[in-house]
This record gives C-alpha cells, sequence and structure tokens, in this order.
C-alpha cells in the first residue's frame, strides 16, 4: 500500500466519521444526507479498490490515479452546494409566503379583537 | 355597480412621509380603501398609520422587499374582493389626485394595468430622478418593449393601477426581488394588457433610496437577468 492510498482511506473514513453520526442523531435529514453518504462511500471504495481507481483514471485519461479522487470530491462539492442552492430558495419562497400570511393573520385578529370589544360594551 | 378599489401603500421606515401621504389620499381619493403594508419597519410607520381611521395596516413581521410587501397588498385584494388595486408609494413621490387618470385610462384602453409614467410626454414639467437613472430606464424601456411588444416607457415607477385580473395573478406570482421592470415583463408575457399615462413625481420627502451609487450598476445587471430570465420561464396563462 502507497502512503497517497493510506491518506486517502483515512481521509475517507474521517469523512464518514464527521457525517454518519450527524445522519444518524438526525442532525442532517435524510433527503440532504443521501448525496454526502453516497460520496463518502465512493470516495472509500476507490480508496481500497485501487484496480478500479486506475482503471476509472485511464477511462478519462488522468495518469496519477490520486487525482481521480479529487476530482470526484470537487464534483460532490459542486453538486451539494447547487443543492444548497436550491434548498434555500425554496426555503426563501416558504418563509416570504409565511411571512405574508402571517401579517394578513395578524390584522385579521386585531380586527375581530375591536369588533368583539365593540359588542361586548354594548 | 360602483367597484371596489384598495389603495396599497408598501413602506418601510417611512414614519416621516407616510401620515401626510394617508392625508391626502383621504383628502383627494376618499373612495379608495387603504392598505399600509409595513414591511417590518424598525420606526413608528406602523403606530402613525394606524391612527387614521379606515385605514388598514398589515404588519410582516420581518423585512420582505418591496415585492413582498406589494405581493401582500395583492393577496389582501384578491381575498377581501376588490376590482382595482392602486400601488402607491409610501414616500411621497405620487400624487393621490392624480390617481383618477389611471382609472380612466384603464377604463379607455380596457388595460389590465396602467402605469403612471413620467416619461410619456416629455414636455410636462414633473421631477425625472437623476440623469443616471434615467439613462437606465431608457434601457428597460427598449428592453422590455422589445421583450414584450408594449412600449412601456417607465419600467421602474411605483405608481400603478391593476384590475381585477391582474391582482388574482400577482397575488399568486409577483416578482420579489426587483419587481417593478419584472412585473411589466411577467405581465406582458403573460397577454396582459398595459397602458400608461403621464404624471408627475414629487422628489422623495424623506427616507433614501435603496438604489445609489456602485450599487445601481449592479442593479441595473441583476435586474436585466431576472428581466430575461421572467421572458424565457413564464407564461402561465
Amino acid at each position: 500500500m502507497t502512503r497517497v492510498q493510506l491518506v486517502a482511506i483515512a481521509g475517507s473514513l474521517l469523512y464518514l466519521f464527521v457525517i454518519f453520526p450527524l445522519v444518524f442523531k438526525k442532525k442532517i435529514r435524510e433527503e440532504y444526507a443521501l448525496l454526502w453518504l453516497f460520496f463518502g462511500f465512493v470516495l472509500l471504495i476507490l480508496s481500497l479498490w485501487r484496480e478500479a481507481l486506475h482503471f476509472l483514471s485511464s477511462l478519462v485519461g488522468i495518469y496519477y490515479p490520486p487525482t481521480f479522487l479529487l476530482l470526484v470530491l470537487i464534483g460532490a462539492i459542486v453538486l451539494i452546494l447547487v443543492q444548497y442552492s436550491v434548498v434555500i430558495s425554496k426555503l426563501t419562497s416558504r418563509i416570504i409566503e409565511l411571512t405574508q400570511e402571517l401579517g394578513l393573520t395578524k390584522m385579521e385578529l386585531e380586527k375581530l379583537r375591536k369588533e368583539h370589544k365593540q359588542e361586548t360594551k354594548k | 355597480m360602483r367597484k371596489k378599489i384598495l389603495v396599497i401603500i408598501p413602506a418601510y421606515n417611512e414614519e416621516k412621509a407616510i401620515g401626510k401621504v394617508i392625508e391626502d389620499l383621504l383628502k383627494y381619493f376618499p373612495e379608495g380603501d387603504i392598505l399600509v403594508v409595513n414591511d417590518g419597519s424598525r420606526d413608528n410607520t406602523s403606530a402613525v398609520a394606524s391612527q387614521y381611521e379606515g385605514v388598514t395596516v398589515v404588519n410582516l413581521p420581518v423585512n420582505l422587499g418591496i415585492g413582498g410587501a406589494v405581493q401582500t397588498g395583492f393577496k389582501y385584494a384578491a381575498r377581501y374582493g376588490y376590482d382595482i388595486a392602486i400601488q402607491f408609494d409610501g414616500d411621497g413621490q405620487h400624487l393621490a389626485e392624480e390617481i383618477p387618470l389611471l382609472l380612466k385610462r384603464m377604463e379607455e384602453l380596457q388595460a389590465d394595468m396602467v402605469i403612471g409614467s413620467r416619461f410619456l410626454s416629455p414636455d410636462v414639467d414633473t421631477f425625472r430622478s437623476t440623469m443616471g437613472r434615467r439613462i437606465g430606464i431608457k434601457i428597460f424601456e427598449w428592453i422590455n418593449s422589445l421583450l414584450i411588444r408594449q412600449r412601456v416607457t417607465d419600467n421602474t415607477s411605483g405608481f400603478r393601477a391593476f384590475n381585477r385580473e391582474a391582482i388574482l395573478f400577482l397575488a399568486e406570482n409577483y416578482p420579489v426581488d426587483y419587481p417593478e421592470p419584472e412585473a411589466v415583463i411577467l405581465l406582458g408575457r403573460n397577454r396582459f394588457k398595459i397602458g400608461e399615462v403621464q404624471v408627475k413625481m414629487r422628489e422623495r420627502q424623506g427616507g433614501h433610496s435603496s438604489i445609489f451609487g456602485w450599487r445601481s450598476a449592479y442593479y441595473m445587471i441583476k435586474v436585466l437577468v431576472s428581466i430575461f430570465l421572467v421572458a424565457l420561464r413564464y407564461r402561465v396563462r
């Protein structure tokens, strides 16, 4: 086993050790955890299974196979960031909608209170 | 049958100007109901507006920006069965006595939206904003006219009248970031008819415009990107 392979395995394991408890304790919702976990396992498998890594690297024309691991990692990060933008946008439009509804509802409540006060006075 | 008209005033930190705006409306346009959408102001906007009899105030718990505030007004108008909604700035630049001009034009053209424009008749004497802004507005005119094939000379004007169909549509689909130019595209692409009428505007009384200096270039780029996206994307009806 070469030194770079050991580092790759250690890195992948560390990654999984960080992600897994978060998913387990539901600090990350499953729908978002999927991408994280998937890429963690892909990295681990490619670190352990040299032949696969070499094959895939030669397939895309990479001479130094560990670089392929970095490529996977960068791909994962980009994908996850894009997903974040989607999620954040969805949250934003929900917050806007909720804020508007809350404003309108509070206004109605206020109006009802006033009417109620006047009625009890009569 | 008399039409139910709502005047929507989006207001963010306008305690100094809002009172006068409401007084003018009560005096010059008493046939309209007034809705102030207080967009999470940190000053006394809400308290000042609530003093007036017959003014409804909706307080948004957080600041949404002008688009989110105006859309709240459309939602209110849609729910309470208004036939016409007027969008009217809370800083005092629009003239309450000119609202009937918009309504008349709407009738004449059978338009879904009428914009109070500063640039329709160049000979009318009115405040027309600074040079830099006028260039920006001109660019909007070209692009929007190209995209929706209706001429709109004042895309950034926040003085507008909408009919019931436009109200219902915008209650569901209103651009949040830079709503004025985008709303034009949105309505135009969805085959609403847009008209304009020359109005006068005052220089703002209190507060500051949200757009100035280097931000204007940034604003232009952002708005243009949004406009193209809206043009590509929406055809809801």
